[in-house]
């Protein structure tokens, strides 16, 4: 496995789809490869930070509670009087 | 994490797709209930400002109500409202901003490597606490260099940790796709906080 299928294989996350055998040439590689290192923590350590921070941008129960407030007033007529049963 | 997954996965049930082609408000309240959270932090992730991402978040109910009699049930409840979410997204975005069309990544990507796939300019070995801490300050600049579609995929993977074939059914598109605008994006944004010097 060459140094860029390596990055390819860590940025598309396509896993999933290597054969057993070709995950763990993988896994080896970005362990015994520098560049190949720094390259996977980089991208582990930017998803763990983004994780964090959309996490912390929800909305408060207040908030929430107006926002939903204002949807519900949207609610379509319960008694349908289209298809007929 | 947990409390949040019990909640919405209990609305995935036939009796509440049954109410929500009836437009059964208590079966409709409760997709509001378990969903509207996780709309508002997805549109939010995805660029959104909070007021833009709450109108749009609202718009995307009352799209999801308007529509709840056509619902077949064939995917989720939770795709079915996430796929009018970027659809709304998409709408807000270009009426706020023109998207990035050009997408130069793939080629920076490849020029770091020879022939024969070996780096030629590996990325900056960097200390990774300092690393994480100026990641933290700097990544909402580099975010908004990411694409809509490229965002809203790594939104959906890393936030709502969503799996493929539910990504690919709310971005329609194929699994290989979403391969590429992940590619994009991780290498969008690393290269992006890397010009910026972070970790040095
Ligand atoms: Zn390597």
């Amino acid at each position: 496995m060459t140094c860029k299928e390596a990055l390819h294989h860590v940025a598309c996350e396509d896993i999933e789809s290597l054969s057993w055998r070709q995950r763990r040439i993988l896994k080896r590689h970005i362990k015994v490869c520098p560049p190949c290192k720094d390259y996977a923590d980089q991208v582990r350590a930017i998803q763990r930070i983004f994780r964090k921070k959309s996490r912390g941008l929800a909305l408060d129960e207040a908030e929430l509670k107006q926002l939903k407030a204002t949807i519900m007033e949207c609610l379509p007529d319960e008694e349908s009087d289209g298809d007929g049963t | 994490m947990t409390a949040a997954k019990n909640s919405t996965t209990s609305v995935e049930t036939p009796e509440i797709v049954a109410g929500i082609q009836a437009q059964d408000h208590e079966a409709l309240e409760a997709v509001v209930n378990a969903y509207l959270p996780q709309i508002v932090r997805a549109a939010r992730g995805a660029g959104l400002s909070a007021v833009t991402a709450d109108d749009v978040a609202q718009e995307t109910f009352i799209t999801f109500f308007e529509k709840s009699p056509t619902f077949e049930g064939r995917s989720k409840i939770r795709t079915w409202i996430f796929g009018i979410l970027y659809r709304k997204i998409a709408e807000a975005r270009r009426s706020v901003k023109r998207s990035n069309e050009m997408d130069d990544i793939d080629e920076i990507v490849d020029q770091r490597f020879n022939a024969d796939g070996k780096w030629i300019s590996p990325p900056r070995p960097v200390d990774q606490e300092l690393y994480e801490s100026e990641v933290m300050g700097l990544l909402d600049d580099c975010l908004e260099t990411v694409p809509d579609q490229q965002r809203m995929a790594f939104v959906l993977r890393e936030v709502e940790d969503m799996e493929t074939p539910e990504i690919c059914n709310v971005l329609d598109v194929t699994s290989t796709n979403l391969g590429v605008l992940l590619f994009r994006a991780r290498n969008r944004l690393r290269e992006c906080l890397e010009s910026k010097g972070v970790g040095s």
